[in-house]
């Protein structure tokens, strides 16, 4: 039967192992050649990120143009308790216009279904309206008010809106 | 002379010089970078290669450690040791490479008590620490890498849990497991 180690000569043992060692093979000429390619891989990177970058740039620049030229009451009524009328006055005349653009188009000969979207829609509206009644400057309030209107909008747009062939 | 005083100012130098080159491969310098290769890559290699067991694997471990480095170094603030650093990017790495290893039948049935059985060439030899060296490559694999970790490297076994994925209890359970195995296959060969 053999005797085990002691306890002391086994953690001189560890104390005693090296603690480096070479690798056979030069590992220096691999790794010089991933980061030559890791380097390339960065410029390159660089260079496609330009075009998209100005690419959302040009969509945020208009995108900002557009909220500042057709909302031009949101940057003064921030804190103003008739901003809720505003933005439903404001949500009539969009859809007045959209619809006389449109050719005055008769909703209710609409599918039911698309009835239904609207309808619930509207309603949805009619319930937030009526919340910031009482709580006129509930931003959360107000943010979902200008979600059903744009939403409203939308649908609106995607009904009516000339559905072009492609070939 | 002082010999003590001789040494300090010998240290000061050393990590001096390593602070210029590592803000010089942080501003994209290779030279530098191949300088810091060269005073740590056998450090790094002996992590690797008692971590994984296998030299093809530690030498390939070994270039994905400093091919990450060159990623990573512009992250180093000088907060820690570098070489302290370093290591935990090693022993990330080598993890990392551990984890995509796994075949699917291992990580379905957790089959994690597979050993080495093959010894490497230059551990044939039986003397002393080659020869625990050796024992420590026979280990089950988070057995080995718990040991390496805590008794090698010195880990703590609350950073070793963390990196496993295990609990603290279980890294002290396969430490313990590990040295009694290696202190009974040590003295099987003494006898």
């Amino acid at each position: 039967m053999s005797k085990l180690i002691s306890e002391q000569s086994f953690e001189n043992k560890i104390a005693n192992l090296p603690k480096e060692m070479t690798p056979k093979r030069d590992l220096w000429q691999g790794i010089e050649k991933a980061i030559a390619v890791s380097k390339q891989d960065a410029s390159d990177e660089k260079k496609n990120n330009t075009i998209p970058m100005a690419w959302a740039a040009s969509v945020i620049a208009a995108v900002l143009l557009t909220w500042f030229s057709f909302s031009p009451q949101m940057q003064t009524t921030t804190v103003d308790a008739n901003l809720a009328s505003i933005m439903k006055q404001d949500f009539e005349q969009q859809k007045k216009l959209m619809l006389t653009s449109f050719g005055q188009p008769e909703l209710q000969k609409l599918s039911k279904e698309m009835q239904t979207q609207l309808e619930e829609l509207s309603s949805a509206r009619n319930a937030i309206d009526k919340a910031l009644q009482n709580d006129p400057t509930n931003s959360e309030l107000l943010n979902l008010l200008r979600w059903t209107q744009k939403q409203e909008l939308e649908l609106i747009k995607q009904l009516y809106t000339p559905q072009w062939q492609t070939i | 002379m002082d010999k003590s005083k001789v040494i300090d100012a010998k240290e000061m130098f050393n990590t001096d010089h390593e602070s210029e080159l590592i803000t010089r491969a942080q501003q994209g310098d290779q030279q530098a970078f191949h300088q810091i290769y060269e005073n740590h890559y056998r450090r790094v290699y002996a992590l690797c290669w008692r971590m994984l067991a296998d030299k093809d694997s530690a030498e390939d471990v070994c270039q994905e450690v400093f091919v990450q480095l060159w990623q990573k170094i512009s992250n180093f603030r000088g907060e820690s040791k570098f070489a302290t650093w370093l290591h935990s990017v090693a022993t990330n790495t080598v993890l990392g490479h551990l984890r995509k290893q796994k075949n699917w039948i291992q990580r379905i049935f957790s089959i994690e008590e597979q050993t080495i059985v093959e010894a490497s060439e230059e551990l044939i030899d039986d003397s002393s620490s080659l020869a625990l060296d050796n024992k420590i490559q026979q280990l089950p694999e988070r057995a080995r890498l718990v040991f390496v970790l805590f008794a090698v490297e010195g880990y703590r076994h609350e950073e070793i849990a963390k990196m496993l994925n295990m609990a603290v209890g279980s890294s002290k359970s396969q430490y313990h497991r590990a040295k009694s195995l290696l202190r009974e296959s040590l003295s099987e060969q003494l006898a």
